[in-house]
């Protein structure tokens, strides 16, 4: 599952990043706490397919489609 | 005489820390309830020490050039020994977040042998949800002080204080034995456990970012703040336009008769006075726009905003340049370093220019007047002139996407870089009147300086030119009349006279001189002040619609503004880019305000 998938409500964990995303972009991401393991909620779906909310270490970021869709996420059942 | 020793303020974007540093240094730098409100070093004193202000930063892996020198900046300065304290401005109530660059800071300055403070910012909003943090024992666990402080309130300044003083004495020796805990397990430890703060932030979005509430309330917020520049300015116009002009009369009978007299009246009353009476406006423009700012709306408007903007090329966070935009282009130019992307960095900025800013306004405000009736309404509520003065304003923005997308599919030199869309949403807060009315007077005031020096010499040229050489006869025959006959083939195609092409030459330094040129040379003392007296003139004179229009569609495009295109040059680095710029900006402008004239003629 990609990141941009989730549901509103839903939370996941981050399981990596797909190789087209440059590092750059990795080790922001990562500063942002969208690490490996971490545990993201996604808050909000915006209208038009505009950028979506997610909840990670009590903060609000909202990331676009091109971004999210290159975060793999996996249910947190799942990695249970 | 000792070098005065520095105190560093670092920490996440949106931590608090120029509105810390502004308290410490009494300064009245830009704050803003975004992440990258500032972009560069900002320096003031603080007692015996010199503060440093950086800009905030997510980590010290910069990403962007302006990270990059912002962080090769802090290790230059943590090598040297005038570091008296590093303070990392942390926010309290987002404590596992502020940690993750807190902790790479703490392990910057202990391999540099540089004292470090943690100051967790805003504890007064924990304080006021009943929360807390254990600072204590996360003091004991990191081995450095860690302080609760409000940059707002004051709240721990004195406590931070007297850490700093004791800075060099104690913390370098306090620099042993680090704790080997995450950001993340520190806060699971040492932090409140409450979600109540980010509860309030979620039922706020839930309106704010909503699909069709999201778009009215956005739409309402823009009609409003034009509605506002228009109609609560207003009285406080009038009141400054009466002052100007009562000191005029006074001051006048005093002077001898002929040239000094009609100097004073022409050239200082008319000239210097002339620009004083949008000094409300940009002061009313200035406190609207850092309301959203300082709210945490302007964040939302940058999600809301980035799906149509992308469709130009540009990303939501080229809306927030675009907002500053209508105080001044300077300072949204400066904003435009917070884009990450080069390529789209490049866009807004030259876009930029093309939104209204508040030296069109008494341009907008001079034929509004002319060409629309006062006291119309739109369905009983809108006022006729302020709904066309928000039309004037969509004008600015479609000109500047049309010119972004153009840029974007043939300009640039960084056709391969892009960086992808990410904001954080910070907290909603209540916006502190105190500093916001200060920045408010503070823009005004650099309207008035910056712009006063220019118009004085352009009104004084003007006047010269217009006055000689024959002693102040008919302006038929000065100087003058003679310059504007020269360029007429140009004017013929907007339907307007000599006067005119006068005006728009003498705005070319800065757009604000054309009200008052219009002003002198139709023999009206300090025209700004008194637009309605020189619209009754343009009225009577036989003004058409189809002028009046063009020469709003002039003015909304042409790039006549030498500050814009020396920042445009200092921040593009390149002296072809605002020629080019200028060239085909106010090329652009002439055609656009012909064929407008030909269409409503």
């Amino acid at each position: 599952m990609k990141l941009w998938d989730v549901r509103p409500s839903k939370k996941v964990k981050i399981k990596g990043f797909d190789p087209l995303m440059t590092a750059d972009i990795q080790n922001r991401l990562v500063d942002l706490g969208f690490c490996k393991n971490a545990v993201v909620e996604c808050v909000r779906h915006t209208q038009f397919s505009g950028p979506r909310v997610f909840l990670v270490n009590q903060t609000l970021f909202a990331l676009e489609k091109a971004l999210a869709e290159l975060v793999d996420a996996e249910d947190v059942l799942e990695s249970l | 005489m000792s070098p005065t020793k520095k105190i560093i303020l670092v920490g996440k974007p949106n931590a608090g820390k120029t509105l810390l540093f502004n308290t410490l240094s009494g300064l009245n730098h830009k704050v803003a309830n975004y992440a990258g409100a500032t972009v560069s070093v900002s320096s003031g004193m603080w007692g015996e020490f010199e503060v440093l202000d950086f800009p905030g930063t997510y980590s010290l892996r910069p990403i962007s050039q302006d990270e990059e020198a912002a962080v090769h900046q802090l290790k230059s300065l943590l090598k040297g020994d005038l570091v008296q304290s590093v303070i990392c401005v942390l926010d309290a109530t987002q404590l596992e977040r502020s940690l993750i660059f807190g902790l790479q800071a703490l392990e910057l300055a202990r391999a540099e042998n540089a004292p470090i403070i943690f100051a967790l910012n805003m504890y007064d909003d924990l304080q006021k949800n009943k929360l807390s943090i254990r600072y204590q024992e996360l003091e004991g666990e990191l081995g450095v002080p860690v302080l609760p402080i409000s940059g707002k309130t004051g709240f721990g300044l004195e406590d931070l204080k007297r850490a700093v003083q004791g800075a060099n004495l104690s913390l370098r020796s306090q620099a042993v034995g680090s704790s080997v805990l995450s950001a993340q397990e520190l806060d699971a430890k040492y932090g409140f456990k409450s979600d109540i703060l980010l509860k309030k932030v979620k039922r706020l979005d839930s309106l704010f970012l909503s699909g069709i509430w999201g778009g009215v309330l956005f739409f309402g917020v823009m009609l409003l703040l034009f509605q506002s520049i228009f109609t609560w300015a207003a009285p406080l116009m009038d009141a400054t336009e009466s002052i100007v002009l009562g000191l005029g009369e006074w001051i006048s009978p005093y002077l001898s008769e002929g040239w000094i007299r009609d100097f004073f009246n022409d050239a200082i009353v008319g000239g210097v006075g002339s620009f004083i009476v949008f000094v409300p406006q940009i002061f009313i423009l200035t406190f609207i726009i850092g309301i959203l700012e300082d709210s945490g709306y302007l964040s939302r408007v940058a999600v809301i905003c980035h799906r149509p903007l992308r469709f130009f090329g540009l990303s939501g966070k080229s809306f927030i340049p675009f907002l500053s935009g209508h105080a001044c282009a300077i300072p949204a130019i400066y904003a435009t370093r917070t884009i990450e992307s080069p390529r789209i960095r490049f866009a807004t900025l030259l876009a930029v220019p093309l939104i209204s800013c508040s030296a069109r306004l008494p341009i907008y405000s001079l034929f509004v007047v002319t060409l629309f009736p006062r006291n119309e309404t739109l369905f009983g509520f809108l006022s006729v002139q302020g709904f066309v003065f928000f039309l004037l304003y969509i004008f600015g923005y479609v000109s500047a996407l049309v010119a972004s997308a153009l840029i974007m599919k043939w300009g640039g030199r960084h056709k391969r870089q892009e960086a992808p869309f990410i904001i954080e949403l910070p907290a909603y807060r209540l916006p502190i009147l105190k500093p916001l009315v200060r920045r408010s007077l503070s823009s005004a005031w650099t309207f008035f300086s910056e712009a006063g020096p220019i118009i004085f010499v352009s009104a004084l040229i003007v006047w010269v030119l217009g006055y000689f050489p024959n002693g102040g006869g008919a302006l038929e025959t000065s100087w003058l009349a003679t310059l504007g006959h020269f360029i007429q083939p140009l004017l013929d195609p907007l339907g307007v006279d000599w006067k005119f092409g006068v005006a728009i030459l003498t705005s070319f330094m800065a757009r604000e001189v054309f009200v008052s040129t219009l002003g002198t040379l139709n023999g009206i003392d300090a025209a700004d002040e008194n637009v309605s007296s020189l619209a009754t003139m343009l009225q009577n004179s036989g003004m058409t619609m189809a002028s009046g229009v063009a020469l709003l569609v002039f003015y909304s495009i042409a790039l006549q503004c030498v500050s814009t295109l020396a920042t445009i040059k200092r921040e593009t680095k390149s002296s072809q880019v605002p020629i080019v710029l200028f060239v085909v900006y106010t090329g652009v402008a002439y055609v656009l305000a012909v064929l407008t004239h030909a269409i409503f003629s």
